[in-house]
């Protein structure tokens, strides 16, 4: 009995001293750098939100370019022009010389045209070697869509323009109309 | 109408830092760092009596602190900013605790009582530096609860809640932990 008597006394003593000396207990202090680092946490959300702007702006760029390279594509696989190969030097000079050739070729097809009527059989003739020379140049953009920077490629298709434009240049000389 | 004024007066003084709470609310950082000065020292000293760790302590500091800044908002003066800010820091602690997946250690029950006979109590040197260091030389989960009750003023009912322990288990660990401490400043002093 007075051994319990004793450690309660001791409890008691103890209780009572921690609750007059409370404050006393809270004598450790903090690091200046937990601060630091609270206020850099403090700062995170707007660099959260710039940063998560810019992802924002980032996929719509990036959904744009891929849009538009999606249509260029398309636009040169349907209309069979090279404006994304324009850049190359060689294709430069294979657009120019097709515009050329074709505005050339059409002119002079439209005074042969005219000579239909005296001559009803030029038209099925220069139309099938017109056709022939048409369809070799398809053949020759197909190749040149596999192995764009194919220089013999591209210089037998100016040379089939040329081969067009001599066709038409011969028939206007020998009519006569 | 003294009844009256003295309410008054202790609803006050229970909000004497409500403008630097309300600046704070507003994201103002000067009234941040005006408040970790003021709640730092109590709140690093709670986190040091619960992991008994510097490192760590200073880890739970910054954490309860980030976690009480984003959650201020939410604070709405009905106890004083100490006890909400108090709590938060204790459940950050106790949440670290259970992340680490270690069974929390308690006290087991002494039988010895002979080491009262040792020495006589008024012998026994009571000092802050005494008891904190005997505290730190108990079971973990024993040191929680008495330090939760002792120090920071939590009853059984609330300290059960913190540490998901029942209220009986609070009292008999406080017990246990008392007797501990009682003890091993006997042995320092014999």
């Amino acid at each position: 009995m007075n051994k319990i008597h004793n450690v309660m006394k001791s409890d008691n003593r103890l209780e009572d001293f921690i609750k007059t000396n409370r404050n006393e207990f809270d004598f450790r202090e903090p690091s200046p750098k937990v601060w630091a680092k609270i206020s850099a946490k403090n700062r995170v959300p707007k660099v959260i939100t710039m940063r998560s702007y810019i992802i924002r702006a980032a996929a719509v760029i990036a959904i744009i370019v891929a849009t538009s390279a999606v249509l260029l594509q398309t636009n040169i696989l349907n209309r069979n022009n090279y404006t994304s190969y324009s850049n190359n030097p060689e294709m430069k000079e294979l657009i120019e010389a097709e515009a050329f050739y074709a505005q050339q070729v059409n002119s002079k097809l439209k005074e042969i045209q005219k000579c239909y009527n005296t001559y009803p059989e030029l038209k099925e003739e220069v139309e099938i070697d017109l056709n022939e020379l048409e369809a070799m140049y398809k053949v020759l953009k197909t190749d040149l869509r596999e192995n764009i920077s194919n220089k013999q490629v591209i210089e037998a298709m100016i040379e089939n323009n040329r081969y067009r434009l001599k066709l038409v240049d011969d028939v206007l000389e020998q009519i006569n109309c | 109408m003294s009844f009256k004024l003295k309410t008054i007066e202790l609803v006050q003084q229970k909000h004497i830092h409500k403008n630097i709470v309300e600046a704070c609310k507003r994201g103002d950082e000067k009234a941040k760092f005006e408040l970790y000065q003021l709640y730092s020292k109590a709140m690093f000293n709670v986190c040091y009596r619960m992991m008994n760790n510097r490192e760590e302590a200073e880890d739970m500091l910054q954490e309860a602190f980030t976690q009480a800044f984003v959650k201020l908002n939410s604070y709405e003066y009905k106890s004083s900013f100490g006890a909400w800010l108090k709590r938060i820091t204790i459940n950050t602690c106790i949440n670290a605790i259970n992340k680490k997946k270690v069974e929390l250690k308690y006290c087991e029950e002494i039988y010895d009582t002979e080491f009262v006979d040792d020495a006589d109590e008024n012998e026994v040197r009571l000092t802050v530096a005494n008891i904190t260091d005997a505290m730190e030389k108990l079971p973990k989960g024993g040191r929680m609860v008495f330090s939760l009750y002792l120090i920071e003023g939590y009853d059984h009912g609330e300290i059960a809640q913190i540490m998901g322990i029942t209220e009986s288990t609070s009292k008999s660990q406080f017990m246990r932990a008392k007797q501990r401490i009682v003890k091993i400043l006997n042995e320092q002093n014999s």
